[in-house]
């Protein structure tokens, strides 16, 4: 079985461990709880006859001023960017983010997650920010963890993207 | 212990029986796996052993054959410079860039914590312990492969680390209150105050031992603290992170946090282990 590791990447509390607690073990919770250093989860999915073990990495959420961990980066398949979707400054953040890891690993197959759809009377962003996305070769999926809308989806998606670039 | 051989770090532990029971219930270990690679014959003549040589097991044989005339040398003594070096960096542990064999080790260290719990329970089944029916232990550790620390943990003992002054806890206690506050079914100001904080959801030899799985990388400087919650029922985060700050030796502040817990009235078995990292 093919293995692959994917780094969720994004702001404080955008939702990234929520997106896997979702997808892994289908729950949600309201509650925050900051994550310390890496945790990690595996899952397996048959994309298209393939069974691939995700190996996912849920990383710290960083503030603007802290620099991503390249050690912790390493050996990633593919990056899982979250940006909260009330937060205008959460979704500037995926640009540097992005940045950061494309100077640590080099390009690899990436996903931008805009969490909390369901919260559509805070919604913060707009048709030109989705442009922005597209314009910067990187797909969006609004998402919200709490009802599950496209969680399965974005992270499939990328999944299958990883399968295509050569190790 | 030469300098370049490994890192220093300065480790203690410690445990005491609580004042309210007959046995103390705590166990703790700190064990050294050393393995290591050195250099014992070259024709190099200025090989700087500091960036390969390290602590694993291994062992290297290389002849390397330089061609062409001038640069053959120097190739070939590149060539092996750098095979030791990679192959050192790989055999560290499973520290580096293999991301198939970094999942091995959490997956052994997870195996390792399921063997454990299955064989409580075959304890239990066999039912030669007496009062067998409710034993079962909680488990945090972490595996230093400098400057990763893997942690797997189970129950509510804890897992923190001291970074540029800032403490920060790596474990999330499992409990049934922290089950009760994730689904909103407690309100945060009733934490603490429902007696539920001491019923453990999961446990190795309970009816789940799923061990939540992390890791984090330290630096120079940074402390770890690994305590039963004999110490952090009774000691808070900001008396601990004081005394962890302090320029002590792991084993004073072993002392120091005990007395801080006994101090506040702690009747409870402790335990506790603390790593400073990077000393000189």
């Amino acid at each position: 079985m093919i293995q692959k590791k994917i780094c969720m990447v994004g702001g404080t509390g955008t939702g990234k461990t929520s997106l896997v607690r979702r997808y892994v073990d289908s729950i949600f919770s309201e509650r925050y709880l900051s994550t310390v250093g890496v945790k990690i989860d595996r899952k397996t999915v048959s994309l298209f006859n393939v069974d691939i073990r995700l190996l996912l990495w849920d990383l710290e959420g960083r503030s603007k001023t802290e620099e991503l961990r390249p050690s912790y980066l390493r050996g990633a398949a593919g990056v899982f960017y979250v940006a909260d979707g009330t937060r205008a400054e959460t979704f500037e953040l995926v640009f540097d983010l992005r940045r950061q890891v494309t100077d640590a690993i080099g390009p690899v197959p990436s996903i931008v997650a805009i969490n909390k759809c369901d919260l559509t009377g805070q919604w913060a962003l707009g048709p030109d920010d989705l442009l922005r996305l597209e314009t910067a070769n990187l797909p969006g999926f609004q998402t919200s963890a709490k009802t599950g809308e496209r969680v399965e989806e974005a992270f499939h998606w990328l999944a299958h993207e990883t399968t295509k670039t050569k190790e | 212990m030469p300098a370049h051989e490994t890192k220093a770090h300065d480790f203690f532990g410690l445990t005491r029986r609580g004042r309210r029971r007959a046995v103390n219930q705590d166990q703790f270990l700190i064990a050294r796996l050393a393995r290591s690679a050195s250099q014992l014959f070259s024709s190099l003549t200025h090989v700087d052993n500091q960036l390969w040589e390290h602590e694993s097991e291994a062992h290297l044989l290389v002849v390397a054959d330089g061609l062409g005339t001038g640069g053959g040398r120097l190739a070939s003594s590149l060539a092996v410079e750098v095979l030791a070096e990679e192959i050192a960096a790989a055999a560290r542990g499973y520290w580096g860039l293999d991301v198939d064999a970094e999942d091995q080790l959490v997956d052994r260290l997870e195996g390792a914590v399921r063997t454990a719990h299955e064989r409580i329970v075959a304890r239990k089944e066999s039912n030669d312990w007496l009062e067998v029916s409710k034993a079962a232990s909680t488990l945090t550790m972490a595996m230093l492969l400098y400057p990763r620390a893997y942690v797997l943990h189970v129950g509510d003992s804890r897992g923190y680390y001291l970074h540029a002054g800032r403490l920060r806890r790596f474990t999330q206690d499992q409990t049934m209150e922290e089950t009760l506050l994730n689904i909103g079914a407690l309100p945060e100001d009733q934490a603490g105050e429902s007696g539920l904080d001491k019923v453990l959801t999961r446990s190795i030899g309970g009816d789940d031992a799923t061990p939540s799985l992390g890791l984090v990388d330290v630096e120079d400087g940074d402390v770890l603290l690994l305590c039963t919650d004999g110490l952090t029922r009774h000691v808070g985060d900001d008396a601990v992170a004081e005394i962890l700050a302090r320029d002590l030796s792991a084993e004073q502040m072993c002392n120091e946090l005990l007395a801080a817990a006994l101090a506040a009235g702690s009747e409870d078995d402790i335990s506790i282990i603390v790593g400073r990292m990077g000393v000189e």
